[in-house]
């Protein structure tokens, strides 16, 4: 007869006889072969071979395993560890100050691993972070340094970005010297903010950092001179559970004032985010009509106002690209620098150094 | 000894082990459980909580003649021990006690 051929799955058996028991052998070895039988003539050899493995791995118990597979015998551990034990509260006081010290130890150890590691990953939510500097500006006066600081003109992104190949992108960043009155003339709700959360930004700002909108496209939504983009927490605080988009913001005072429509809202930003603002409008506007207009009035490259941030090609050499820069303030503040003896240096900082590497500037 | 209270899984393996008499083997069991219960159990549980029972004292064994259709293989055969009766008698005692305390339950039982 055929049916005496048909047997169990020979890896599933050696399986069984490594881990098994030996004196649990026969007794197990029948049950699973009676019931594989059972299944080849009830159901197909195939699912007779699956419930057979199934068994077996079910027989993984510790009853059933035999000793050789953990050859480990734990008796005089077991001893050690119950005399720990039972000294443990004889010597109540010694333990709690030991085990209280040791946890009170690895708690704060677990704190400050999570307030490094917080500190270190500033910056480090954009994609492309790696590739992103800030121009620093490093001046110096008959061979002295006379300073250093964030803050370049307006002018040196946009002429960089035409004659630096080596940069791929640029963005400058202001953030307002000037508190101002945000009203919302349909409620008249009006509050006071602080200068620095008003910001001035190019409309590549959300292509370079990773700011994402939860309202509006923010392809366009710096595109329009009177445009205002909020954070989620103003959109609640001037407009509640209204939909912001398409409104309208008075501003008064500040860099600059006027009407303005929002025309995005963006996340909250994250807390280890440098760049920090809650109103963002289009660095044009500052441009145009910055400080009753005196920014452009004055040339764009007298005034060094502006955060500069540069996306790098992958290639770029920074030493070279730096060079380059020098090159373009050198030629173009001349009329300035040259007759109080006025060196300027660039220097390309990466982004994510900006928070623990910046010295007194940050 | 150990406490003799019973789980669920327990008492009702050593139930069957007393109806399937002298059949009281593993796999009969872990099938006897299925169909009476409807719930799939691998035949290594099973085995585990006869096990189990066995070294509480509640169940005792001992293996048959070998027979051909296991290929001259012995079965171990379970069979409830004076404990173990004592264990179940207990266990339906103080569900009975319970039931009867409760006087909706027997109305329960009389709408049947």
């Amino acid at each position: 007869m055929s049916k005496t051929k048909i047997t169990p799955p020979k890896s599933a058996n050696r399986l069984l006889r490594w881990f098994l028991r030996a004196e649990l052998r026969e007794e197990v070895e029948g049950d699973l072969g009676e019931r594989f039988q059972e299944v080849v003539r009830e159901k197909s050899l195939i699912r007779a071979e699956l419930d057979y493995w199934y068994q077996v791995l079910n027989y993984i118990r510790p009853f059933a395993i035999t000793k050789s597979v953990f050859p480990l015998d734990l008796g005089m551990q077991k001893s050690h560890l119950k005399v720990g034990w039972r000294n443990l509260f004889r010597h109540k006081w010694n333990s709690i100050i030991n085990i209280g010290g040791l946890s009170v130890g690895m708690a704060i150890f677990l704190v400050i691993c999570q307030y490094v590691l917080f500190e270190l990953d500033y910056d480090r939510f954009h994609p492309d972070y790696q590739r992103i500097h800030r121009v620093i500006v490093e001046e110096s006066r008959n061979g002295i340094a006379s300073g250093t600081g964030p803050y370049t003109t307006y002018k040196l992104a946009e002429r960089a970005k035409e004659v630096i190949p080596e940069i791929e992108q640029y963005a400058r960043f202001y953030p307002s010297e000037y508190s101002a009155v945000v009203t919302n003339p349909d409620t008249e709700r009006h509050f006071n903010e602080e200068g620095h959360t008003l910001a001035f930004a190019d409309s590549t700002f959300f292509k370079m950092f990773n700011f994402p909108l939860t309202r509006g496209d923010s392809a366009t939504a710096l595109n329009g001179i009177q445009n205002i983009l909020i954070s989620e927490k103003m959109a609640r605080k001037y407009f509640g559970t209204q939909d912001p988009m398409g409104r309208t913001l008075e501003i008064k005072g500040g860099s600059s004032y006027g009407s303005c429509t929002v025309t995005g809202v963006f996340k909250d930003l994250p807390i280890n985010s440098h760049i920090q603002f809650e109103f963002l409008r289009p660095i044009d506007n500052l441009w145009q009509y910055g400080n009753g207009g005196s920014v452009k009035r004055y040339g764009g490259w007298a005034r060094e106002w502006f955060g500069t941030y540069l996306l790098l090609k992958e290639s770029a050499d920074i030493s070279l690209v730096q060079n380059k820069l020098d090159q373009l303030i050198k030629e173009n503040k001349a009329k300035w620098n040259d007759p109080e003896n006025v060196i300027e240096k660039t220097r390309l900082q990466p982004i994510d150094d900006i928070h623990l590497k910046s010295a007194s500037y940050s | 000894m150990k406490d003799a209270r019973l789980g669920e899984f327990e008492e009702i393996i050593l139930l069957l082990v007393g109806i399937l008499e002298d059949k009281a083997y593993t796999l009969r069991i872990a099938e006897e459980f299925e169909t009476q219960t409807g719930k799939s159990v691998s035949i290594g549980a099973t085995h585990s909580t006869l096990d189990r029972l066995c070294k509480k004292g509640l169940l005792k064994s001992e293996l048959s003649e070998p027979t051909a259709v296991r290929g001259g293989r012995r079965k171990r055969i379970f069979s409830i021990s004076a404990s173990g009766e004592r264990a179940l008698l207990a266990s339906r005692d103080l569900r009975t006690s319970l039931w009867d305390q409760y006087p909706a339950f027997s109305k329960l039982s009389l709408n049947i």
